[in-house]
């Protein structure tokens, strides 16, 4: 129907109005705006309307009449109507009022108005359809977008802007926003040297509720009114330059994990060139960024094996392996090589290939120093403790000795002063003999015989003396014995594992304690005969030995109760095809269930002060667990004694204590 | 016959001395025990001179054995024969043992310890001393050298030096030091007479275990009202000083001239002794009676013996050479040794006399005839001379 209709009502036809606005109620869908011409002529914008005469509307509508001046129309109104498209007609009515001469219509002045005026109508029209599409379009487009005239008042603003600035009316743009913005267009204006007015920058604007955005602007001399306004537009990019800043955040921080880690970092390509490198690495080596990117990192390693290794290395990263703590050296400039252990593992990209390597290098330089101090500080302990105990033992030894020492040269003096009265016998055996080779008496020598005997108790001679020979000979075989032990025992060794037979390491050691445990115990050896030669060092097993029985002695020695000697009993046997074990116990008065998870503990002793550091069983447990890959274990209920079991692998397999690879 | 009982508990070590020692059988009774309580058994029985005792046994250890004997029987003799060098058995037998022999000990050394221990025994005439001072284990020190001597020792680094002079300081620091040195335990081939060697040789270490263990060192309790430590120390180291010059003049052997200084410190620790055991009869004769006999006549009248016998007898039974034994017993009646040329008992007897003439107490007067008669009249004049220089030089310090 005809929606876009435009009723134009001449002025003084009020009457016809009326007349046509109750008509018009009785078509009931339409209104009627009413215009004066003058409003008409005036108004920006088309309006509804219907006219009555629904046949010259219909021509003016199907253009089968272009143009009405009829004043034959039933009503005393006079109509003029221009057709403008299907949907739309002009219709100037003049209505006939009581003041107005229905003549007049006919004038041709009124005709000219008329098609003057229609016109000019019909060119408004269509300029304000294409305005009114273009209005519709600046209004709706997602981009926000101002106009601003040369006086720099805003002229025109979309919804779009007034959303971004979060506010509702054109009015409420502030001066300070468009300032602000417009102070930097005409910075950028200067800046850009440009001859086109065309400019495109991100500024930082502050919106009338006080928020700081972020907006991409192009700005460009209006279309059609030249230099002197600009159209511009905005793009809040606010959530675009946040996601950039914490990415670049990010990626800082992940930068300054990177530098500020105490590890050396460095990435490598596929051929061990150097891509990117921390600060750490930088630092140790003394070097600056650029004089190591694009440099293979072999040419910072420490020696030609160092090189090596790594390359082999850097063969198992490419195909995906992963190393760690593998030992190098750095040739750090001017400086002696920096030991390090690193890591290794290879760079994968999106598509699962190995683009390169992250090494990851450790200065272990002070650790190895420390462990170097370890080692050290223990074989200084090892060495003070079996030194202790050999000063220990010597006083005993000294004794072990000195007693039959003693005894052996006391029946040599015996045996001496028996030889004197030997001779008297056996001179006066010579003179009795030759007086009766002689034929001379013989009674006289005989009497001086028979006086020599009586005075060298010649009797109480041969009794004693073959005792006395028998004893020097026992006490002499006591001294070689013990010697044999000692020398046994102190053999230093080569310090590695060697083929022992643990019987006589033990039968040794305990001869060396004899004295320390013979007023107080018993020692009884129960060995295994064919237990197998076990591969271990020899002076340290014999020192872990020596440490145990001396300690149960000094336990049965210390029961200030017990009045019955002691028992100590040192058994040896073949655990498995493997291991063989060396059990000590004895009968003393065991170990408080309280303490026997610290009788291994470095400095733990019961002992008072001065008789022993509390080092003997914490190095006797390494020297078994560490440099024997053996067991040493406490089995103790209290009241009961105590028996310390010493397990051996019969092969050595002492641990590696070096840095190991790891695939 | 002189009784002696051997204490060992390795059978083995008694056969061998039964046979060693038969040929004298006739002049000792011996008899042997296998450890401590079998020998106090055979000596409850019957008493015994001296004990000769090994050091370490089970059950009960030769400490042990001549605690009690020195508590039962005071007069025994007590001897260790040991083959143990342990510090603290060392330490612990210092104070109960007159002497340490050292495993092996030959038969020699052996006879002869026990032959000088029994002519000693037969010196003591006074058997009341006799068991008096074989008894005493440690004798009295001077109270303020003995806190020099824990102050210096409790120090973090003690300064030998300092240790060797404060010990020379004391006599009774001084015996026990010299009876420690020279027992056999410490296996020297000679006898040391110098403090400052005894202390070396012994070491900090030792030293600081003597102080600690409260068993060789002990100070002065009583006022006897006597002549104190004090001063018998204080003249000591005068007349010490001055027989060192005279022996010096005399001979060239270092050790004699070491064995007179020392002699000469220790002279009188018969008098320490006396003071501390015999308080009471020791006052009396202290008090002195002007009757023309010598103080040793008095000291013989009222005890049987004079001081220097009693100082030589415990010196002798802790084993200090027969040189300062010899000085310290005839210090005052040197015609009484039987010295032919020179000894200690020359320089000591000398530097005495003329300390005493110098000093107008004459307590001491020179042996003028015995003098006379080692031809040393001449010197006198020239020894007075540096006797006084030396004094000077004392009193001026």
């Amino acid at each position: 129907m005809f929606q876009n209709l435009l009723l134009l009502i001449e002025e003084g036809a009020s009457r016809l109005a009326r007349s046509l606005e109750s008509q018009l109620d009785d078509a009931g869908s339409y209104t009627v705006r009413k215009l004066t011409l003058k409003e008409f002529t005036q108004a920006d914008s088309p309006c509804d309307g219907v006219v009555l005469i629904a046949s010259d509307i219909s021509r003016l509508l199907n253009g089968t009449l272009s143009d009405i001046v009829d004043r034959s129309a039933p009503l005393t109104v006079v109509v003029a109507g221009t057709h403008v498209d299907q949907h739309m007609a002009e219709v100037l009515m003049a209505g006939a009022d009581d003041a107005f001469d229905p003549n007049h219509l006919t004038t041709p002045s009124l005709h000219r108005l008329l098609q003057r005026s229609i016109a000019r109508r019909y060119q408004r029209v269509h300029v304000s359809t294409a305005r009114r599409q273009y209005e519709d379009l600046y209004d709706n487009m997602p981009v926000a977008a101002l106009t601003v005239d040369q006086g720099g008042s805003v002229t025109r603003a979309n919804r779009a802007l007034l959303n971004l600035l979060r506010v509702t009316r054109e009015q409420d743009v502030t001066d300070e926003f468009l300032n602000g913005l417009l102070s930097g267009l005409a910075q950028l204006q200067r800046s850009s040297g440009r001859t086109t007015p065309e400019y495109r920058d991100r500024h930082i604007i502050s919106v009338p509720s006080g928020e700081t955005l972020h907006v991409a602007v192009f700005a460009r001399a209006h279309p059609t009114d030249g230099v002197n306004a600009m159209d511009v537009y905005l793009t809040d990019i606010t959530e675009l330059e946040l996601q950039a800043r914490r990415a670049m955040e990010a990626e800082n921080y992940r930068r300054e994990i990177y530098d500020s880690s105490p590890v050396m970092m460095v990435s490598l390509d596929v051929r061990t060139r150097i891509i990117d490198t921390n600060r750490t690495f930088l630092r140790t080596m003394g070097l600056q960024s650029d004089s190591v990117v694009g440099q293979s990192i072999l040419n910072f390693l420490g020696d030609a094996t160092d090189r090596t290794e790594f390359a082999r290395n850097a063969g198992r990263i490419q195909r995906g392996e992963v190393i760690r703590d593998f030992p190098i050296s750095l040739a750090v400039p001017d400086r002696a090589d920096l030991e390090c252990a690193y890591s290794a593992s290879p760079h994968i990209d999106a598509n699962g290939m190995v683009v390169g390597m992250i090494a990851m290098l450790v200065d272990v330089s002070e650790r190895n120093e420390a462990q170097r101090e370890r080692d050290e500080l223990h074989a200084q302990l090892q060495l003070t403790q079996k030194l202790e105990s050999i000063g220990e033992l010597a006083a005993g030894i000294a004794h072990e000795i000195n007693t039959p020492a003693q005894y052996v040269s006391d029946n040599l003096s015996f045996l001496r002063e028996s030889f004197v009265d030997f001779e008297a016998v056996l001179d006066a055996m010579s003179k009795l003999l030759n007086a009766v080779l002689e034929g001379s008496s013989a009674s006289e020598a005989a009497a001086k015989l028979s006086e020599a005997i009586e005075s060298a108790d010649l009797e109480y001679l041969l009794e004693e003396i073959p005792a006395s020979l028998d004893q020097g000979k026992a006490g002499i075989g006591k001294i070689r014995e013990i010697v044999l032990a000692l020398k046994d025992f102190s053999h230093p060794g080569s310090g590695n594992p060697e083929p022992t037979d643990i019987n006589r390491l033990v039968e040794s050691t305990v001869t060396v304690a004899r004295n320390e445990y013979k007023y107080v115990a018993d020692v009884e050896l129960a060995f295994e005969e064919s237990l197998p030669a076990v591969s271990c060092i020899a002076s340290a097993v014999a020192q872990v030995v020596l440490n145990i029985v001396v300690n149960a002695a000094h336990a049965i020695g210390d029961q200030s109760e017990r009045r019955d000697r002691g028992k100590i009993t040192v058994t040896t046997r073949t655990l498995d095809e493997t291991k063989v074990e060396i059990q000590i116990s004895d009968n003393g008065p065991g170990v408080p269930e309280s303490i026997q998870c610290k009788v291994f503990d470095p400095f733990f002793t019961t002992k008072e002060v001065g008789r022993g550091t509390g080092q003997g069983l914490a190095i006797s447990r390494r020297v078994i667990t560490e440099q024997h890959a053996g067991q040493l274990l406490l089995e103790s209920e209290p009241g009961e004694g105590a028996t310390f079991r010493i397990i051996l692998p019969i092969r050595s397999c002492k641990a590696d204590s070096g840095l190991e690879a790891v695939a | 016959m002189m009784r002696v009982i051997f204490v060992d508990d390795e059978p083995n070590i008694l056969n061998g001395l039964r046979r060693m020692l038969r040929p004298l059988r006739h002049e000792w009774d011996m008899s042997f025990a296998e450890g401590a309580q079998e020998a106090l058994a055979i000596m409850a029985d019957r008493p015994v001179d001296i004990v000769v005792s090994d050091m370490r046994m089970p059950d009960y250890d030769g400490a042990y054995l001549l605690t009690e004997v020195r508590t039962r029987y005071p007069e025994t003799a007590r001897i260790i024969l040991s083959g143990h060098s342990e510090q603290e058995l060392t330490i612990r037998s210092v104070s109960c043992a007159h002497q340490f022999l050292a495993k092996p000990c030959d038969a020699d050394t052996l006879r002869e310890t026990v032959l000088r221990t029994a002519q000693l025994r037969e010196l003591m005439v006074n058997h009341e001393l006799r068991r008096l001072t074989s008894e005493i284990g440690q004798l009295p020190s001077v109270p303020s050298v003995y806190a020099a001597l824990t102050q210096e020792m409790g120090k973090e680094d003690p300064d030998l030096a300092a240790v060797a002079s404060i010990v020379a300081a004391d006599m009774a620091m001084s015996a026990k030091i010299l009876q420690l040195v020279n027992s056999a335990f410490f296996g020297l081939r000679r006898s040391v007479s110098s403090i400052e060697h005894a202390v070396t040789y012994l070491g900090l270490d030792v030293i600081r275990s003597l102080v600690l263990s409260q068993s060789a060192f002990r100070v002065f309790e009583k006022d006897t009202g006597a002549e104190s430590a004090e001063i018998l120390t204080r003249r000591g180291q005068r007349i010490a000083a001055v027989a060192k010059l005279i022996a010096k003049d005399l001979t060239d052997n270092r050790v004699l001239v070491e064995e007179a200084f020392q002699a000469a410190m220790l002279h009188e620790l018969g008098k320490l002794i006396l003071s501390s055991e015999l308080p009471a009869a020791y006052a009396k004769i202290d008090s002195g009676r002007d009757d023309g006999l010598s103080r040793a006549d008095h000291e013989r009248e009222a005890l049987g013996v004079t001081h220097g016998e009693v100082g030589a007898y415990l010196l002798g039974l802790w084993g200090l050479s027969d040189g300062i034994i010899e000085a310290i017993a005839f210090a005052s009646e040197p015609a009484k040794s039987n010295v032919r040329g020179f000894a200690p008992v020359v320089a000591v007897h000398i530097a005495r006399a003329l300390h005493d003439e110098l000093y107008e107490s004459p307590e001491v007067v020179l042996a003028a005839d015995w003098v006379d008669g080692l031809d040393l009249s001449e010197n006198l004049a020239n020894w007075r001379a540096l006797a006084q220089k030396q004094l000077d030089t004392r009193n001026a310090a």
